[in-house]
């Protein structure tokens, strides 16, 4: 996912990498006594400083009524993780497009309690992405390496950036030994069985 | 991102001039982005690599080894690129990467020392490779640092080749924008946040008067000037 398209509205609207990001989840706790809020198909009801999860989308326009918290993910206790080895850190598992996310964390429509908790963030962010892209570059130049195990740790971007310097190397390779030339079957034609 | 294929970088090197002997005859040939011959049998010249190869395939030249390529030259290149640690040397050709492959693939019964200067060549290669990763991490490693280097974030690229700039293009030019998104983001936060705090002390500590008061002091300076 282009992280320039993260927070450029309305350029992102019709992006469906930002569509589905802005539907994951984030804690909020309601700042007033809220009534006959219609979240899980029922009317609710919620106390002050309750707890709700909304998507991210939701949570954007409703800061008027709650106040917003970072998910786990993005928290201080995983920032220290991620600060120390982010090569080994499965961010997949954690949240399949996590810089995006991050990135859209630190817009003006949220309101977190401390602007300095979002700037330590994203710096973390930052340099976890700079280390994990050099790494990615690593594995990638790597001649015997199992691809799958790799992938299996990346986030939807970094899995496309992986891809792509695969790719990249697979060229070089056949420039090397003289295979360009060489007519290939196309990857998308379907083999009938 | 799009990154140029290794193909088209060769493309543009066999645009460099090699020494060929001719087996033919044949008058000055009027081209685009030159004059070559005339072409007489066992008179060297020089022509382009693109035109000496399609001759030699058809048998009509002998092409020269070029003199940057023999096995001293290269031994001593790489001995000298194994003494720095960090900054590449002047490579002895822009397309050395290019015309190695090109010459050791087509004109190989023209060539001496092959095995030896492919192996080199594939060395002084990974060396400069690693020397430039290398600077490509120290240069993100300021980025996320949020350092200002010494020389004011000013970097040059010397010495290296349009092909080894070309491997590291993807992987670097990705690096730096995800750095600059980030770090505008960060610079816009901590401006905003610095913008609030100077709105609410301006408040807390000027005595701004009010009403009609505020008004008699207007007048009074306005007589006073």
């Amino acid at each position: 996912m282009d992280l320039s398209m993260v927070d450029r509205s309305p350029g992102n609207y019709l992006d469906l990498e930002d569509i589905v990001m802005s539907d994951s989840k984030i804690p909020c706790r309601s700042r007033f006594h809220l009534k006959n809020i219609d979240l899980h198909s029922v009317p609710e009801e919620f106390d002050e400083g309750k707890k709700i999860e909304l998507p991210l989308w939701l949570a954007e326009s409703m800061t008027e009524f709650v106040r917003h918290e970072f998910p786990k993910e993005y928290t201080t206790r995983f920032q220290s993780i991620l600060r120390a080895d982010p090569e080994i850190v499965n961010l997949h598992r954690h949240e399949p497009k996590y810089f995006a996310k991050g990135l859209k964390l630190s817009s003006e429509k949220l309101d977190f309690p401390d602007p300095r908790d979002t700037v330590i963030m994203l710096e973390t962010l930052l340099e976890a992405a700079s280390r994990r892209m050099l790494w990615i570059a690593m594995q990638a130049s790597a001649s015997k390496i199992n691809q799958s195990k790799v992938e299996c740790k990346l986030d939807d971007g970094e899995k496309v950036h992986y891809s792509q310097l695969i790719a990249q190397q697979e060229e070089y390779k056949e420039w090397k030994t003289g295979r360009t030339g060489i007519i290939k079957e196309s990857k998308d034609r379907f083999k009938s069985i | 991102m799009s990154v140029i294929h290794p193909s088209e970088i060769e493309f543009i090197a066999e645009d460099e001039l090699i020494k060929v002997t001719p087996r033919f005859r044949e008058q000055r040939l009027q081209m685009i982005t030159g004059n070559f011959g005339p072409f007489a049998p066992g008179v060297p010249l020089k022509i382009p690599i693109w035109m000496a190869l399609n001759l030699k395939n058809r048998g009509l030249v002998i092409v020269h080894q070029p003199k940057w390529m023999t096995e001293e030259k290269l031994k001593e290149w790489l001995e000298s690129e194994n003494a720095d640690n960090t900054n590449a040397i002047a490579p002895l050709h822009y397309h050395y990467r290019e015309i190695s492959r090109m010459l050791l693939q087509n004109c190989r019964d023209n060539m001496s020392d092959i095995t030896e200067i492919e192996q080199l060549v594939e060395d002084i290669w990974n060396v400069r490779i690693s020397k430039l990763k290398m600077s490509c991490k120290n240069v993100m490693k300021t980025r996320w640092q949020m350092e200002i280097p010494d020389h004011g974030g000013v970097f040059k690229i010397d010495n290296f080749t349009q092909m080894e700039v070309n491997f590291i293009r993807g992987t670097f030019l990705k690096g730096l924008n995800l750095s600059f998104v980030m770090s505008n983001k960060i610079t816009t936060i901590e401006q905003k946040a610095e913008q609030h705090m100077l709105g609410d002390t301006t408040n807390s500590s000027a005595t701004v008067p009010t009403g009609s008061s505020a008004m008699s002091q207007f007048t009074q300076s306005q007589n006073q000037n």
